[in-house]
């Protein structure tokens, strides 16, 4: 996946879906993923609720349109920089940043590979048990899988 | 070898005074220094204040860049404090409650939240609160919606947010506490130390020095304030003031000196008795108080500029071979007269009531008689034995020309007609009512902290309403009786906020309340049965809200000991805390309250103190105490010089230039517009104290024009160097000392004029 780092500009159609514990059907939304590097991140969903997620730099943003956008500071969140850094780290190819984090273990081929990701750090795992990345030339699928077993996987499209 | 025992002399007193300021212990902490409560419990939250939890707060405010920059370097000192350990809170807005304070607050949330009601657990209420959960599972928040919202889907902790978060007004740009009007970053931290730990506070100075300096600041600037910083300052201040008490007055004295006798051992004659007597001062106010405040010992180093009065006075006016008896039989009841009046001018500083003013003249006042009787009693033999006189009479004739001006001496009533009708003009002296004088805290540094305090929204602790028990609950349970009555008046916009500690802890009858509000098990599940019909929520979704509810139904009351989490801890402990025996549960209130009928609220255990008119009923009290202690000095003085001159007119000629100079030094003081307190008032009874002895040496009978050129010149010697070690005081960082030292300054100089014009005898026509 080393060659993905070579864009500078990246967009790509997302559907997401999450399986909880909680909930008898999952949740699913779709939208727009926008990366810029080397370390701005849009994620822009459209349906079924608006909702925009920008990371630039240290800084999160998500506006939901209805309430006051809230700001968090990633230097002070360690744990949620952690999973901003996951996504970035998958979406822009960089493979160092993810190994800083986690046990990284992958199989397949060039073409089709999948990696699994396991948090070193005990507080990151509380929050997330292991990431599945899945791709060929791109990142095609990221799942992250919480310890109750809830998943998140963020299917993605690129758009040219 | 007829100068050995000067020699021997000198030696054994730098001996003593070193051996004294060996054992002697040195304070510069301003807490030693201010008064003390008028009341039993007004002293009790005063030393609370400055010693207690509060102390220890540090305020910040970060500006001078634009906002974005500020709010970047506001998190990365955050971050740096944090990690430096030395702080047991930082927060600028950024840090909610988290880690090991979320998860005790989260755990007892049914007990403690004002959210929990019987209604917010109905059927028909919780179907809302599904409905809004749903929505907040679809957002990119879902995470901390699975952690938080489905184990507490009625909001109970999030409605406890407002207390322990606080309803702030303050502004914030990307996440980070702004002042509302301006762009400043603003910071609040508690440091780990005890605020008064000076040692401590410069490591916690240094670390946020170092951690700014760090973030790269670029144009911006720091501002730090709080008790613990004005404490450091204050301590640093006192310090550099007394070295350069220490170093300048001696110089100077000894400079002027030697400018005047020209002989090394008239200098160590002199020297004697000065060392001896202040090392004898700081002696008797170490037993007396336990130890030597840094302020008086920096008094003391500018008494120099009296107590060399009494060598030199001896010296200056022997004549070359004269046994010792001779001078002193000239001058000796001059000398005694004056010694007592400056001794009378001092006890207004030593009964002021405020311990720091107290050592301030317990310190001048043990060092002026000390300095008299080693003058009296060791120095003649010395002198004697080396022969020491001035060896520079000048040309007395020269000298006394100057005499002539007393001819004229009626003009003299002009500028003291001149002072009073401006005085009057003026409206009188204007006073300072204003404790903050006193205080060692420059004034532009104590209105930067209120204006910090005011724009992050930190309880001003000016006045507090105390609540008083024998049990924690019993406090609460008292607190929780007022808070609708201080509701009240925060609707009502007499103030904008409050801190208590029941707002954050309810009183065990309040948590049983709210365990009887709590449904049971069966009926909460039908309640969610109904509410989830027809959702994509699984049946089991809530089993954690179902049990929290099942376990606070049957939990004690959360009491303090339960509630231990860091961030908890520093906000509670200042607001509920026990001392011999007795809780206190302090309320502390945010805004401007003017008028404010806050004292309204006291009785049934609750006790209003406020700080402010505490301390201003205190200088006003001792500002009288001191104008009595004024008046009282000068009658005193007054009846001394008739027993021992016996001469009325004299007197009251000597009453008329003495009273001339202060009604000179306070119409000056006035015109640049100083406001006069009670350091200006004991610095007056100081100033006539020395005043004294000058008038007291012209009003001599004199014998010869020799002795009265040698009084002339011994004066003004005197004199210059009052004038000198006072007028160093002006550039002293404590306001205290400036405020003395300017007084006096004006008084000592006034003091020579008007005693030379009014009390010296009027030259005869054909004396020339």
């Amino acid at each position: 996946m080393t060659h993905l780092a070579q864009a500078s500009v990246r967009q790509a159609i997302f559907v997401e879906e999450k399986t909880l514990a909680a909930l008898k059907t999952p949740l699913k939304s779709q939208g727009v993923l926008v990366y810029r590097r080397p370390d701005h991140l849009e994620k822009n969903t459209t349906a079924p609720q608006r909702e925009r997620l920008v990371i630039d730099g240290d800084r999160l943003v998500i506006d939901n349109g209805a309430d006051a956008p809230r700001v968090i500071e990633l230097g002070g969140q360690p744990q949620i920089r952690t999973l901003v850094d996951t996504i970035r780290g998958a979406l822009s190819g960089d493979l160092p940043l993810l190994r800083r984090i986690y046990d990284v273990s992958g199989t397949g081929t060039t073409e089709d590979w999948h990696i699994v990701l396991r948090p070193r750090d005990p507080a990151v795992a509380q929050l997330v048990k292991e990431v599945r990345l899945a791709g060929g030339a791109d990142v095609r699928s990221i799942s992250s899988v919480s310890q109750n077993g809830d998943t998140d996987t963020l299917s993605i499209t690129p758009t040219p | 070898m007829k100068r050995l025992p000067l020699l021997l002399a000198l030696l054994l007193s730098v001996g003593f005074a070193v051996v004294v300021f060996r054992f002697v212990t040195v304070r510069s902490e301003m807490t030693d220094f201010l008064p003390v409560g008028r009341t039993e419990a007004s002293r009790f939250m005063l030393r609370e204040l400055q010693s207690g939890s509060a102390a220890s707060l540090i305020l910040m405010g970060i500006e001078g860049a634009p906002p974005a920059e500020l709010a970047r370097i506001s998190s990365d000192v955050a971050d740096r404090l944090d990690a430096s350990g030395l702080f047991r809170l930082v927060s600028n807005g950024r840090h909610t409650l988290d880690g090991p304070d979320q998860r005790v607050l989260f755990e007892h949330r049914y007990l403690l939240s004002p959210g929990t009601t019987a209604e917010s657990f109905g059927a028909k209420a919780l179907r809302d609160d599904l409905r809004r959960l749903m929505t907040q599972l679809q957002s990119s928040a879902s995470a901390m919606v699975v952690q938080f919202g489905l184990p507490d889907p009625t909001g109970a902790f999030l409605a406890m947010a407002p207390g322990w978060i606080g309803a702030s007004t303050l502004r914030t740009v990307d996440g980070v506490w702004f002042a509302a009007d301006r762009d400043r970053a603003l910071l609040l931290v508690e440091t780990q130390a005890a605020g008064m730990d000076i040692g401590a506070q410069d490591g916690a100075d240094a670390a946020l020095r170092a951690a700014f300096a760090a973030a790269k600041p670029g144009s911006a600037r720091l501002i730090a304030s709080g008790p613990a910083v004005f404490a450091r300052e204050a301590a640093a201040g006192i310090k550099a003031d007394v070295r350069l008490l220490s170093i300048v007055s001696s110089v100077l004295v000894v400079a002027l000196l030697l400018w005047r006798f020209r002989s090394l051992s008239v200098l160590a004659a002199i020297a004697v008795p000065v060392v001896l007597s202040t090392a004898v001062a700081a002696l008797v106010t170490s037993l007396v108080f336990g130890f030597v405040h840094g302020i008086a010992l920096g008094f003391g180093m500018t008494m120099l500029g009296v107590t060399v009065d009494y060598p030199v006075l001896l010296i200056g006016h022997r004549k070359l071979g004269e046994p010792a008896a001779g001078t002193l039989q000239r001058i000796g009841r001059a000398f005694a007269l004056a010694v007592g009046c400056a001794v009378l001018g001092l006890t207004g500083m030593v009964f002021t009531g405020f311990p720091g003013i107290a050592q301030i003249g317990l310190f001048a006042a043990t060092g002026v008689l000390a300095a008299a009787a080693a003058t009296r009693l060791i120095l003649p033999r010395l002198i004697v034995a080396a022969n020491l006189a001035p060896v520079w009479s000048g040309d007395t004739a020269r000298l006394l020309r100057v005499e002539q001006l007393r001819r004229y001496r009626l003009w003299g009533l002009v500028p003291l007609g001149v002072a009073f009708v401006g005085l009057a003009a003026m409206g009188g002296p204007h006073w300072e009512g204003d404790v903050s004088r006193l205080s060692p805290v420059p004034a532009e540094a104590l209105a930067q902290d209120a204006e910090l305090r005011r724009e992050i929204g930190a309880p001003d602790l000016g006045d507090l309403l105390v609540i008083r028990g024998t049990t924690a609950d019993a406090v609460l349970a008292a607190q929780e009786a007022l808070l609708p009555r201080i509701d009240q008046l925060v609707a009502s916009h007499d103030i904008t906020g409050y801190e208590a500690a029941a707002r954050l802890l309810p009183s065990a009858a309040t948590q049983k309340a709210r365990q009887a509000a709590l449904p049971d098990s069966e009926t909460l599940a039908t309640s969610l049965a109904a509410a989830s019909e027809g959702t994509a929520f699984q049946p089991d979704a809530f089993a954690a809200f179902q049990q929290a509810v099942a376990t606070a139904r049957v939990a004690a009351p959360v009491t303090l000991a339960q509630l231990d989490a860091p961030a908890i801890t520093a906000r509670l402990t200042p607001l509920l805390f026990q001392r011999d025996g007795v809780w206190y549960g302090p309320i502390a209130f945010t805004g401007p309250r003017d008028g404010a009928p806050l004292a309204a609220l006291a009785g049934h255990g609750a006790l209003f103190v406020d700080m402010h008119a505490e301390t201003d009923s205190l200088v006003a009290g001792g500002a009288a105490r001191a104008g009595w202690w004024l008046a009282g000095g000068a009658f005193a003085a007054i009846l001394a010089m008739l027993a021992g001159l016996r001469e009325p007119l004299m007197v009251a000629r000597i009453a008329l230039a003495i009273g001339a100079a202060g009604l000179v030094t306070v119409a000056l003081l006035t015109a640049g517009g100083v406001r006069l307190s009670l350091i200006h008032v004991v610095a007056l009874q100081f100033t006539a104290g020395v005043g004294l002895d000058y008038a007291l040496f012209y009003a001599r009978r004199q014998l010869d024009e020799e002795e009265r050129a040698r009084t002339l010149r011994t004066l003004v010697t005197c004199n210059a160097m009052t004038l000198l070690t006072f007028g160093l005081l002006t550039v002293c960082h404590t306001p205290l000392l400036q405020s003395i030292g300017i007084t006096v300054a004006i008084g000592a100089v006034s003091a020579m004029c008007f005693s030379f014009l009014f009390v010296g005898l009027r030259p005869h026509p054909d004396a020339i």
